[in-house]
């Protein structure tokens, strides 16, 4: 399991890293247009990265003081689920926002149309988030049904990716394999999202 | 006023104020007060030719254009229009 659990950090950060790509390149976007979206989406991706690197930190942090069974592991954990769970579902409230706006511009468009140490995750949150990214997914459907660019298609493949991770991560609770399938699902999922800013940032 | 800038460059980087007109699709009071925004933020360069004034996109105007298609694309990915 140690080794294991190493390669869940390490997809962590280079989700993480992805993330904070995403969110620079939306905050450029945002500070040109002054778009509301684009100020969610640029919130969303740089909270979701925090909330990686802090699990990622955590974790590694716990995993030292499990060398020494110190006692107040489990309180650190359930500590930093609850700071990993919000900052995550507030990453997704944001991204819900975000195709908020669209939905809205759209209609009004159209009118005018434990012993596996470290597992630092809470059942409830992964619900929750869940369900919002469902919404978001569904939406960057639509968006991909609307304009059948490529891009769009990253997008819908990174939140539908996103989503799939969060289910595999519930069903972790009774297979612990299936932690890290969630991890390398969500590493996917922030993939094609980078391949849509290398293809964006070179003008394809 | 991306579409003034736009218009100027499909017009060889250099327009007068009645094609920018036509191809932005503005009032003749909001594209005059953009183009003086525009002009201060140095992406264009007015300029007098033989007695009329036409409006020369500079190399900053064609950096922001760039700058704006990928940003554009970008927002598109999630369906955001901008």
């Amino acid at each position: 399991m140690p080794s294991a659990f190493r390669a869940d950090l390490f997809m962590e950060t280079i989700s993480a890293l992805i993330s904070f790509s995403v969110a620079y390149f939306a905050m450029k976007a945002y500070k040109l247009t002054q778009s509301k979206s684009l100020m969610h989406l640029y919130f969303g991706f740089s909270v979701l990265g925090a909330g990686m690197i802090t699990r990622v930190i955590a974790s590694s942090y716990i995993a030292l003081l499990l060398k020494d069974f110190d006692p107040r592991v489990r309180a650190l954990i359930f500590t930093i689920s609850i700071i990993y769970g919000l900052m995550r579902t507030i990453a997704y409230i944001l991204f819900t926002l975000a195709y908020v706006e669209r939905a809205r511009s759209k209609v009004e468009g159209e009118l005018a149309t434990a012993v596996i140490p470290p597992i630092i995750m809470n059942p409830y949150f992964e619900f929750i988030q869940m369900t919002l990214l469902i919404y978001v997914a569904a939406q960057s459907a639509m968006n991909f049904i609307e304009n059948r660019g490529l891009n769009s298609l990253l997008i819908f493949a990174g939140f539908t990716l996103l989503l799939i991770s969060h289910i595999t991560f519930m069903f972790s609770v009774m297979i612990h394999q299936m932690y890290l399938i969630g991890h390398f699902i969500q590493l996917i999922g922030f993939f094609c999202m980078l391949l849509m800013l290398i293809r964006v940032g070179r003008g394809k | 006023m991306a579409d003034i800038l736009k218009t100027i460059r499909d017009e060889g980087g250099r327009a007068g104020i009645t094609r920018i007109l036509y191809g932005a699709n503005l009032s003749y009071d909001r594209l005059t007060r953009y183009l003086k925004e525009l002009s201060e933020a140095k992406l264009l360069r007015e300029m007098e030719e033989s007695g009329k004034t036409i409006f020369v996109l500079t190399e900053r105007g064609y950096e922001f254009l760039k700058e704006y298609r990928r940003i554009k694309e970008f927002a598109e990915a999630f369906g955001i229009k901008i």
